[in-house]
Formats: C-alpha cells, structure tokens, sequence
C-alpha cells in the first residue's frame, strides 16, 4: 500500500488514555452532556419519590405509635370496641372487662381508660392514661422514681420519663392539666416512647373527670402459659360481638377507622405523586425527543437496531431514575427529620428508616422512568431512518 | 475475513486494512436498482430507474436540485424503500431481507451531508458507536476507532467534538465511521456540499485514495460536475429519471 508513508504513527497506544465506549458509558455520557435538563428531570422523581417515602414513613409511624399503647407492657393482645372513629372513643365497659377477665386462658386483663388533653400549643395532645395502682406492674409499668399514685387521690399523676424531661419536671413538682394543679409523685418507664411521653393517674380519678364512670377505653390481655393466644381471642371475640382484639400494628384499622382512611390517603396521595412524577418526566422526555430525531435518525442509519435505540432512550430513563431516587430518600429523610423536630407531629412521629425505605424509593423511581419513557422511546424506535435524516 | 490473520503486525498498514467486503463474483453488481421508482403522493421523485454498480467501482450521480439524487441513495442505503421495482445487493432482494438493520450495520457505509456526526460526542466515539451490535467487543472497536482517525490522518483530532472541527474534518470523521464495519460499498450524499473548494479536494483525494488502493466501491451522489469527474461513471438524474 502506497499510502503507507502518509500514515501518521498513531499517538495512542490500544490501551491509550481514551479507552473504548460501552453502550453504558454512552447512556451516563448522554446523561451528563444534558446536565441541567438531567438534574431537573431526577429532581422531579425526587419529589415524587421523597412523597410517596414520606407518606409512608409517617403513616408507619403513627400506626405503630398508636399500636405502642396498646401493646404496653407484655401484653398478648389487647380488646377495644369494634370500628370506632378514633381508637380514643373506644367504650369497654367494666362489665366486659370482668366477663374478658374471667374467659378461660385469660391470665389477666388490664382496663385502661385513655384521654388527650391539650396542655399547651406545642403539645395539643398530651395522653392521660388512667389506670388502677395494683395494674401497673402487669401493664409493664416501672416506677423509676416516686411512686405510684394513690387509687383514690384525685390530684396525683405519674409522668412518663419523657414528659418529665420534656417539661422539667420532678418528684415532687406540680403539674396544671386542664385547669386542675396535679402533684408529680413519681416518674415511670414503659420502654414505648408513646406511653413514655404521657401521664398516668389513677383510674377512678379519670373517669370522674371524663365522665365516663364505669368504663375504659381498652383492655390489655395476657393469657396463662400454654394457652393458644388465638384461640383465646376468638373467644372474647364471640362472647363480645361489639369487641374487636387486636395483635399487631397492621391489625390496628380493625378499631381504629382514622387509620383505616390514613391508610386509603396515603395510597391515594401516593398514586397522585406517581402520576405527576410521570407527567413531568415524559413531558421531559418528549421534548428530548422531538430534539434527537435527527440523532436517532442518524443511529438508524449506521445501523442501529430499533431495540437498541430503545434501549438507550429507557437506559437513559433508568439512569435518571436511580439519580432521582438518591436524591428522594434525601429529601424524605430531611423532610420527616424536620416534621419529627419542628411540627404538631413533634413527640409523637418516630420516623423508622429502613432498608424497606430504600427499596419503596427505587421501585417508585424506576416505575415513574420506565411509564414516562415508555412513550417517548417506542416512538425513537419507530422512527422511519428515511424521514428522520431529512429533518433540518 | 482472513486479512487479520495474514498480516504482520509490525507493518503499519495491516492495521489499518479496510477488509471491504468486494468478495462477490465481479459479474454481480454489489447494487442494482432495477426499474425504481419512488411516489411521494401524486408526485414522482425518481421514475423507472436502472443502476448497476460494479463491485470496485466508483459511481457519481449528479443532477440538479430536486432531481431524485438522495431518493436513489437512501434506496442503497435501505432507510427508505421504492414504490416500484427491486433494489439488490449482491443480487439479493433488499424487500426479502430480513435484517435490514444488520445491511445498513455492516454492508453499507453511510457518509451523510451535513450534521451527521453526534455533537457531543467526540471524533473517536463517533466512530465506536457504529460498531454497536457487532461481534467486536470494546477494545477491539476502540483500536478499530484509532486506526481508522490514523488512515483519514486524523489522530490528532481523536478527541475534537465535531463543533470544535473544520468541515473537512467532520466529513473525514464521517467517512470514518462509514468505513468502521469494512462495508462492500460506501454512499455518499453531497459529501463535499458544505466544504469549500480546498476542502472539497481533500476530500474526493480521500475517496480517490480508498478507490485505488483499498479497491472500494463508491456511490457519491453530488452537484458538482468537478467533483463528479474524479468518478470511474457519472450518471445524470434529472427529474426523477436517470439520462
Ligand atoms: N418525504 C418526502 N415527501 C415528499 N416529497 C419528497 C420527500 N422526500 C423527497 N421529496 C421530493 O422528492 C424530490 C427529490 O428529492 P431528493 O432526492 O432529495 O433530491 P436531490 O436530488 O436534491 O437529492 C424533491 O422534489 C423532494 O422535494
Ligand atoms: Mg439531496
């Protein structure tokens, strides 16, 4: 070949400073050279996927919040009435609380008549749980200084360890609630933080002040060793049509149907951030690609493959799926931190994040890029190579 | 293609060995256009045409604006189909190919107008991404990639965006990687249309040098008569009809 002499030696060596490109490198390659345009379109997954985390963190932690009072100490299960509005409206009379006590395979059953009070604006819900002094010890109450109050003292109240560091309160200090001067006598762990972040006081002495004489709001069930915990539930739960038993925090919408539609809102809020990410993303999409007609025309024509074209488009949408989903566990994680510090939430959310957390981010992102690119890429795909060349 | 394995690697050519795929027979045409034609609506953008090109040839197609040149290339180059009549490669029917992506991948070499190359990505990358979807793998289609800049001496624009080359540049990038999977035949439209005389003679010095010693075969469809002339065969299209 005569050309030889011409050819200038080459200046990269096979393994020179520029190595070959893979089809990933060239979707992360694509993904950076609209940097801006990327940035925004995972911004808008995160918000959706920082929705979709959030809601879900806040309603998991109000039901296991609310499903800790419940399940204070070592309580097998717990009875309240049938689909009431709030858990708080529960009437267990005290007739039913002897007839549960008195069920074969009931070691003990606990009645406990709870109130909220609003002490002050930054603490609108502030748990009284009336319960008598001999239950304690079996609802898994440690008195950690003082001690118990008396059964018919009308002005002594325990405070839970964190109530009393929240408001700086000691044995021996004085506590107004709803108007009426209380004496502290002593502080209690329950190891919940729900309960531990609330006051107790001797039945009698709540039901006078609620009015309600003769009846709780729940009661806590332990059944004797060896007996089958769900038999025992079936039990009660015949002999007491109008009751409902409750195990677990999933089970809690059985009485408490504020859950039940927490439950349906966050479904549905969550869909509506799904399908305004998707929105946003294929609308995103859409304009990239009326912009790259001419540039997939163009991979048509060397060659391109229309699954390829597809892949890289859906590669692409992947891409901003995984950037959007990091950022959106960000932004959840912030989000609650502040809801936990600086809300009406404040005491009561304890936000849980978990490897699950990570996985609802992914799985949310990664729908929100494949729904928005299914359009935008099937349409890459079927572009004629023809028409799309002799676009200027 | 056996031309890897006798070559020495110690010579600079063989590296660089095209490997054009003129294996066929000489009495079959590598294309044919028997009896085109192609209707956009009522309108007739090229009429009954017959095109053989012989494997090693180099065939200019010239004619005035609008007169069905670019119609008759993307036939070759199969990104759009006739209306009428057959289009053959190698004697084969390109309406009774399965793979089309495949021909227009590895038997064809595509070297467009203008703005054909991808703007952000760089000259070598240009290059690699036609070698997608073949049997090489990634270093091979960089060394590939380094060779070919080396051949269209290029190398030191290896890693130039096209906005940042001359048009002459762009287009020895474009011929490039229209030679990336060693095709039997190169198309290309208007491949000096954007360049200025000197550019231009770059360019058909290029097209020249593949012909003679690489024994490519060439379509170039072009308006320029000087241009044409360089070719073994000028056809003449004018209003859809080969004269
Ligand atoms: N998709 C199309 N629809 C309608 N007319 C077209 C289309 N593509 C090309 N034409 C017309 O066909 C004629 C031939 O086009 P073309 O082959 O591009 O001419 P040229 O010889 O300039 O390359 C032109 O008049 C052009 O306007
Ligand atoms: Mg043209």
């Amino acid at each position: 070949m005569q050309e030889n002499a011409r050819l200038p030696t080459p200046q990269m060596g096979p393994n020179g400073e520029s190595g070959g490109l893979s089809f990933v490198g060239l979707i992360v390659h694509n993904l950076g050279t609209r940097r801006v345009r990327t940035a925004l379109t995972a911004l808008a997954v995160a918000i959706a996927v920082m929705a979709v985390v959030t809601l879900g963190v806040l309603t998991d932690s109000l039901k296991s919040s609310a499903a800790e009072v419940l399940s204070a100490g070592n309580a097998d299960f717990t009875v309240a009435q049938k689909s009431v509005s709030d858990l708080l409206n529960s009437v267990v009379t005290d007739t039913q609380v002897t007839k549960i006590a008195s069920t074969p395979g009931v070691a003990s059953a606990v009645g406990v008549l709870v109130a909220t009070i609003k002490l002050d604006p930054a603490h609108p819900l502030f748990l009284e749980i009336g319960i008598t002094p001999e239950s304690l010890s079996p609802f898994g109450v440690h008195v950690v200084a003082g001690s118990a109050y008396d059964a018919t003292a009308p002005d002594e109240v325990m405070l839970g360890w964190q109530a009393a560091d929240a408001f700086g309160k000691k044995v021996g200090s004085s506590i107004v609630m709803d108007g009426i001067r209380f004496r502290v006598v002593g502080i209690y762990s329950t190891g919940q933080v729900f309960a531990d972040s609330a006051s107790m006081m001797s039945l009698a002495t709540l039901q006078a002040r609620e009015r309600k004489p003769a009846t709780v709001t729940l009661t806590v069930v332990r059944v004797t060793k060896g007996a089958s915990i769900e038999r025992v539930r079936a039990a009660i739960e015949e002999a007491n049509p109008n009751l409902a038993t409750v195990r677990s925090a999933t089970e809690y919408g059985r009485v408490d149907r504020n859950l039940q539609f927490l439950g349906a809102a966050q479904t549905g809020s969550q869909i509506i951030a799904l399908v305004i990410g998707v929105i946003i993303v294929m609308n995103t999409m859409l304009l990239s690609f009326v912009e790259r007609i001419r540039e997939f025309g163009v991979l048509r024509a060397i060659g391109w493959s229309r699954s390829r074209l597809l892949g890289l488009v859906l590669g692409e949408a992947i891409g901003i799926s995984f950037l959007g989903a990091g950022f959106g566990v960000g932004f959840a994680f912030v989000l609650t931190w502040g809801l936990e510090r600086f809300s009406p939430l404040r005491g009561i959310l304890q936000a849980q994040f978990t490897a699950g957390e990570v996985w609802t981010a992914l799985y949310a992102a990664i729908a929100i890029g494949l729904l928005a690119a299914l359009y935008p890429s099937a349409r890459a795909a079927m572009l004629r190579p023809g028409a799309s060349l002799r676009r200027e | 293609m056996t031309h890897a394995s006798n070559a020495s690697m110690g010579q600079g050519e063989s590296q660089v060995a095209l490997g054009m795929n003129a294996e066929s027979p000489a009495s079959t045409p590598v294309l044919e256009a028997v009896n085109v034609g192609v209707d956009y609506g009522e309108f007739h953008a090229l009429v009954a045409a017959n095109l053989s090109v012989a494997p090693g040839e180099w065939v200019a197609v010239t004619g005035p604006s609008g007169s069905g040149k670019s119609t008759l290339l993307q036939l070759f180059a199969a990104v759009d189909q006739p209306t009428s009549g057959s289009v053959r490669f190698q004697g084969e029917d390109l309406a009774n190919r399965r793979h089309l992506d495949r021909y227009r991948r590895i038997e064809v070499g595509n070297v467009f107008q203008l703005h054909n190359l991808l703007p952000h990505l760089d000259a070598k990358r240009n290059i690699e991404i036609a070698m997608f979807g073949t049997h090489q793998g990634r270093q091979a289609r960089s060394d590939r990639a380094t060779d070919l800049l080396s051949l269209l001496e290029l190398t030191a624009q290896a890693g130039h965006k096209p906005p940042d080359m001359s048009g002459g540049e762009r287009q020895r990038v474009a011929i490039a990687r229209a030679l990336a999977n060693s095709p039997a035949v190169i198309l290309a439209d208007e491949p000096t249309g954007s360049l200025d005389p000197a550019g231009a003679a770059n360019i058909i010095a290029v097209f020249d040098r593949l012909h003679r010693t690489e024994g490519a075969t060439i379509v170039m469809v072009t308006h320029d008569r000087e241009v044409a002339s360089a070719a073994d065969r000028v056809i003449q299209l004018e209003g859809g009809r080969i004269i």
